[in-house]
């Protein structure tokens, strides 16, 4: 009787400050944690290609092929460049190579160097040759950081003192890092909510598309500041001390851009080639469907103008290899 | 220091962590601090006009009380006015009127250039000083005992959960939970959680979300819209600017009553209103009701003639419009409910609908919302030009694209949970109705929101959207 009566008095105090309420809601998210986790490379195909880069990088740095070449990029790569034709005009050039694509989505010099860095360079034997693809604007510092893929999939908890401090600067910034790393759920989140609202809603990507350019329209500053490229300075002295040779592409959009003359000297000071398509050379507006990536038919083109660029550079280097 | 923010809770957290060891008027120091800190956070040069509208108010109080005269009473109640009103006028409506009066000028012939200030607006002003008025105005009419301690009546004024963006509330209710000492108890732990859930639920799912399709339709030429896209955008901004004003009330209500406070509640499903006078009772209810108590009676209020109450209710509404902000579109606004109040008014005894109780009311309340949404185009737009252009194309062009379409559909699923919230909170008659549901229930409830906070806020977060005012 009497530890009846007080369980249940133990039960009305948690009833009395709504504790069975809040518990019930915190199971469901550990539920959401634990379920994400066993399933994270299917919750879309961005995080399948995020988990699998590392794997990727591995396959090629431990090709036996002269050259081993990583590209880096976003979706402009990805869209731009079909990796399977790549590859196989590269090696109907007469080089011997193997390479692999890294294209996480909305993502900038500033990740591209924690990747560079974590993942491409971090073997004892790094590949020959690393491609950066991108536009100026990629190519600069700062602008929006992706929690979610930079801290759980491109990141280190040993790079959040250098990215909080000299980038970052708030607690919101770190707090975010650590959740993005520790927790599948937060890493994921806009993953699923991209994959519920497509199926939720009709027309979704269209919408969402529309609604991503007004607010990349309206995000953008009225007086630009100027750019300064640390991160990819970065990289480039990275690769130089790993004696990796570094190809800069700067990938056509539908708005011509001017490639800094900061960028030309940073790729000239560390002995990078550039491949230009800052004008689009070639590339007329509606080869971009979306105003920024090539459509199906302008990356097939787009790949057998890079692959004649970059096959030189390889076979060059096999004969060189070969000698 | 946003309340969706990280920063905010950690500060919050060092203050309670702090709060509770300290005794009654430790706590009220520590509070007066971190207002500060709080409002501060924003701008520190603006501490400057919350401690001067503080000062004056706390002294007006005081000798309004200490004298009988009624000449007297009144200067000292006008210099709090002033001061007040000149605060709001400076930095809110100078260069709005410096403007007009100069276009006016030059329309007549005579082109004159008045300097404008090239200052900001200090966030929530048009808050605190109507906060300090509605204390003196109080004191003068009898209604509240001045207080003598300085520091309790600054943290009245700036006390941080609702200093911003309101509830504005009256001395009558604040003041004496100040000047007592306060204790927290399960009840107060129980519905802060509900409030502070609730409230960032409503301006981190609905409100940022909502934002994203506003923003979209509003950024285009009407003429480059459908009619039902502008509807859509309509709509959107009509639960953003709820879920995002509601919110962040919510928030506030919930965050003070962590620490013993209780605020008033300021909305009380208001699209679910059956009429222009339901709605203003629903909506915004501090300030509807600060308009009413301290202008709309003042003038005469529904006393006199059927033409004098028309006058009051129109006046009162337009200034109502014009607190909102130093443009003609919130005027605009304000006039339009103005119209609507005293239509209603007029013709409230005379219409006579069937006797189908759902029926008529589901018609008042989808036709109440529609003229509601007539007024968020006058509010969200840039100008009244881009209001009539669009309200043309509704009128007009009502052509449903596939993105009338899919966004209208992207709202109805971030939406309808939240009016079927709303709709309980009508039949239950009170805005914390999930307090009284079995907690099984209400664990539902706040697994719900506690998933979509987690999964469903946008990229991008947005300001809250009365800062602005």
């Amino acid at each position: 009787m009497h530890s009846s009566t007080s369980s249940s008095s133990v039960w009305s105090l948690l009833l009395r400050w709504d504790v069975p309420t809040l518990l019930i809601p915190l199971a469901l998210l550990a539920l959401a944690e634990v379920a994400i986790r066993h399933r994270e490379a299917t919750v879309s195909q961005e995080v399948a290609h995020l988990r699998a880069m590392p794997a990727a990088v591995a396959r090629t740095v431990a090709a036996p092929t002269a050259r081993r070449v990583v590209i880096v990029g976003n979706s402009l790569t990805r869209s731009g460049i079909d990796q399977g034709m790549l590859l196989e005009r590269i090696m109907l050039s007469g080089a011997s190579a193997s390479l692999c694509v890294l294209h996480p989505s909305e993502t900038t010099a500033r990740d591209w160097y924690y990747l560079v860095k974590n993942q491409v360079l971090a073997y004892a034997k790094p590949p020959d040759t690393l491609v950066i693809c991108g536009t100026q604007r990629h190519f600069a510092d700062g602008g929006d950081l992706r929690y979610d893929i930079f801290a759980r999939f491109i990141a280190k908890p040993a790079d959040w003192p250098e990215i909080v401090f000299d980038d970052l600067g708030s607690a919101g910034g770190a707090l975010e890092l650590a959740l993005s790393t520790y927790s599948a759920v937060w890493a994921n989140r806009e993953a699923v909510q991209r994959r519920v609202l497509n199926r939720a809603i009709s027309g979704y990507g269209p919408l969402a598309q529309r609604i991503n350019a007004q607010q990349r329209t309206q995000n953008q500053p009225a007086d630009p500041p100027e750019h300064t490229h640390k991160y990819l300075e970065g990289m480039l002295a990275l690769a130089r001390e790993h004696d990796v040779a570094v190809l800069l592409v700067a990938m056509p959009v539908a708005e011509p851009y001017t490639l800094s003359d900061d960028v030309r000297q940073l790729a000239d000071a560390h002995h990078a080639g550039i491949l230009d398509y800052s004008g689009r050379r070639g590339y007329e507006p509606p080869d971009f469907p979306d105003g920024l990536h090539l459509s199906p038919a302008a990356a097939t083109r787009f790949t057998r103008d890079f692959a004649a660029a970059l096959s030189p550079l390889l076979v060059h280097a096999t004969h060189q290899t070969a000698r | 220091m946003l309340f969706h923010t990280i920063t905010f809770w950690l500060f919050f957290a060092l203050v309670t962590g702090l709060y509770f060891r300290l005794p009654h008027r430790g706590q009220n120091r520590l509070l007066l601090v971190a207002s500060y800190v709080f409002y501060g956070w924003w701008d520190w040069r603006f501490l400057s006009l919350i401690a001067v509208s503080t000062l004056v108010d706390f002294v007006v109080g005081l000798r309004i009380a200490a004298s009988r005269r009624p000449a007297v009473r009144r200067a000292w109640l006008c210099a709090s006015i002033s001061t007040n009103l000149g605060l709001l006028g400076v930095f809110k409506y100078y260069n709005f009127f410096a403007g007009e009066l100069a276009e006016l000028l030059a329309w007549i012939g005579l082109p004159t250039s008045l300097h404008s200030l090239n200052i900001l607006l200090p966030v929530g002003i048009s808050f605190y000083t109507f906060q300090t008025l509605s204390y003196t105005i109080d004191v003068y009419r009898g209604q509240t005992q001045p207080t003598r301690r300085l520091l309790d009546f600054g943290l009245f004024v700036s006390f941080f959960p609702q200093l911003v963006a309101g509830p504005i509330e009256r001395s009558g209710r604040l003041l004496p939970q100040i000047l007592q000492p306060r204790q927290v108890r399960a009840d107060d732990f129980r519905a802060g959680l509900h409030d502070v859930l609730a409230g960032l639920y409503r301006k981190v799912v609905i409100a940022d979300n909502m934002a994203l399709i506003a923003d979209t339709v509003f950024a285009q030429p009407a003429r480059d819209l459908s009619g039902a896209e502008a509807l859509i955008g309509v709509y959107a901004f009509a639960f953003q600017i709820y879920g995002d004003f509601s919110g962040y009330s919510l928030i506030a209500k919930g965050v003070a009553r962590w620490l013993g406070f209780r605020l008033m509640d300021n909305f009380n499903a208001p699209y679910l209103a059956t009429s222009p006078s339901d709605f203003w009772r629903r909506w915004h209810i501090s300030l509807s009701s600060w308009l009413r108590d301290y202008l709309y009676i003042p003038l005469g209020g529904s006393r006199g003639s059927p033409a004098g109450t028309h006058r009051n209710l129109l006046v009162t509404m337009l200034l109502g419009g014009l607190w909102h902000g130093a443009n003609w579109t919130f005027v605009a606004w304000g006039a339009v409910h103005g119209v609507l109040l005293c239509a209603y008014k007029a013709m409230a005894g005379r219409l006579r609908l069937p006797r189908v109780r759902f029926v008529t009311t589901a018609l008042a309340v989808l036709v109440m919302f529609h003229l509601v949404c007539l007024t968020w185009l006058l509010f969200r737009a840039e100008s009244l030009a881009q209001a009539t252009e669009m309200a043309a194309r509704m009128a007009t062009t009502l052509h449903w694209t596939p993105f009338a379409v899919s966004a209208l559909l992207l709202i109805a699923f971030f939406v309808l949970p939240l009016l079927v919230v709303d709709g309980h909170i009508v039949k239950r008659g009170r805005p914390d109705s999930l307090l009284a549901v079995a907690w099984p229930a209400r664990a539902t409830v706040y697994s719900y929101w506690l998933l979509m906070l987690v999964f469903f806020q946008p990229a991008q977060s947005h300001a809250f959207i009365y800062f602005q005012f």
